[in-house]
């Protein structure tokens, strides 16, 4: 059982936004702030169930677009507009969950205890997060993944996570910057010829 | 000059946007046909139909800034991203017009959306800023109702990174106008 899961390339979360995520239907909200530092976060606000992502980074914070409740780095509550005066307890707070970068990936775990001497080591750069429309069981055997979801081939960091069943998103980082180009050409060819085989095994 | 307007139709939004965005001073008409048939513009004693040719047309009005031409040798691309407005106003009426339990997500709105991201993400690695090239231009005004709609076709932004970039980026461009379904930036 892997405990890190790739979400996202982190080029895709720049500093000051917040991006919506799937892990197997459950919805993680991933974002920044201005220190670089990256985020995930369950992605519902406790006051009203609203979508965090839907929101806007402030000084540091996370702000629900719904009623801007602001939520600090460590995830607790920080102010409520509607209550300016408000010393917001410290037991309202969003679910936080365990967020790294490594090799131009956003790696998430729902484990508290996971270790990220579990995560790649070595440096890369992010090329393509693309869509393929085939569950990720065959993605996975079609590239030859363990287990983990994710392997250096031909110099390349390729990962893998499941949205939602029957969709699959692969994460493909470069080794070098300059071959980010061929990375992503590679990662459209995987994709079509992934979807083509999906088609065949469906019909 | 006046446009033939329906304020909830996609393809209109995108004149109104554009025109918003070029600082031109557009006023509107409600009609319902341009539901069925799109904008059309009203210039010159004449009538001006489809959003690209209205907004190329916006372009070389006087008033408008030179920056939203097409740059020496930038790739035309509005009559491919016209084309994907067109499907997608298609695809997005056939939506809003089901009745429910719906089927899910059409493929061909999948197909839309992969398109438009291949292009958004290959243009993002050769470092061109938007669609038009190193300015905002026609294609991209196009484009953008595409983007920021495509949650009438519950088509989840999470798998669109490229897509949901060129939002982000388009939202601070000065001039930016809302819809009903496209809110303001943060």
């Amino acid at each position: 059982m892997t405990n890190w899961f790739p979400l996202a390339l982190g080029m895709d979360v720049p500093p000051g936004t917040a991006a919506p995520a799937r892990l197997c239907g459950k919805e993680i909200a991933l974002w920044r702030g201005a220190d670089g530092q990256i985020h995930a976060w369950e992605d519902r606000c406790p006051h009203r169930g609203m979508r965090l992502s839907f929101g806007f980074v402030r000084n540091g914070n996370l702000a629900c677009l719904y009623h801007g409740w602001q939520f600090g780095a460590d995830a607790t509550c920080r102010h409520i507009p509607a209550h300016p005066e408000l010393r917001v307890p410290g037991t309202i707070h969003a679910h936080a969950y365990q967020a790294a970068e490594r090799a131009g990936i956003i790696w998430v775990s729902l484990n508290e205890q996971a270790s990220a001497d579990e995560l790649p080591n070595m440096d890369a750069f992010g090329a393509r997060s693309i869509l393929i429309r085939a569950p990720l069981a065959s993605v996975r055997t079609a590239l030859a993944l363990p287990d983990e979801g994710w392997g250096w081939q031909e110099e390349c960091l390729v990962a893998v996570h499941e949205p939602e069943p029957g969709l699959t998103m692969l994460h493909m980082a470069a080794a070098t910057l300059a071959r980010r180009l061929d990375v992503a050409d590679r990662a459209k060819m995987t994709r079509d010829r992934l979807e083509a085989l999906n088609e065949k095994v469906s019909a | 000059m006046r446009l033939r307007d329906w304020a909830l139709d996609d393809r209109c939004y995108a004149v109104r946007l554009g025109a918003s965005l070029m600082g031109v001073n557009l006023p509107t008409l409600t009609d319902a046909t341009a539901l069925k048939t799109g904008p059309a513009l009203e210039i010159d004693g004449g009538i001006l139909h489809g959003p690209a040719d209205i907004l190329q047309r916006l372009t070389s009005l006087p008033e408008v800034s030179r920056e939203w031409h097409l740059g020496i040798g930038e790739e035309r691309r509005d009559a491919w991203a016209e084309s994907a407005l067109e499907r997608f106003s298609h695809l997005r009426q056939t939506a809003l017009l089901a009745g429910l339990p719906t089927e899910g997500i059409p493929p061909q709105a999948f197909d839309l959306m992969t398109e438009i991201e291949d292009r958004l993400s290959d243009d993002r690695l050769r470092e061109r800023p938007w669609v038009s090239g190193s300015h905002p231009g026609v294609a991209d005004i196009l484009l953008f109702p595409i983007a920021a709609l495509s949650q009438d076709l519950e088509v989840p932004l999470d798998l669109y990174p490229a897509i949901r970039n060129f939002i982000r980026q388009f939202k601070a461009l000065p001039g930016f106008m809302t819809m009903p379904g496209v809110p303001e930036c943060h």
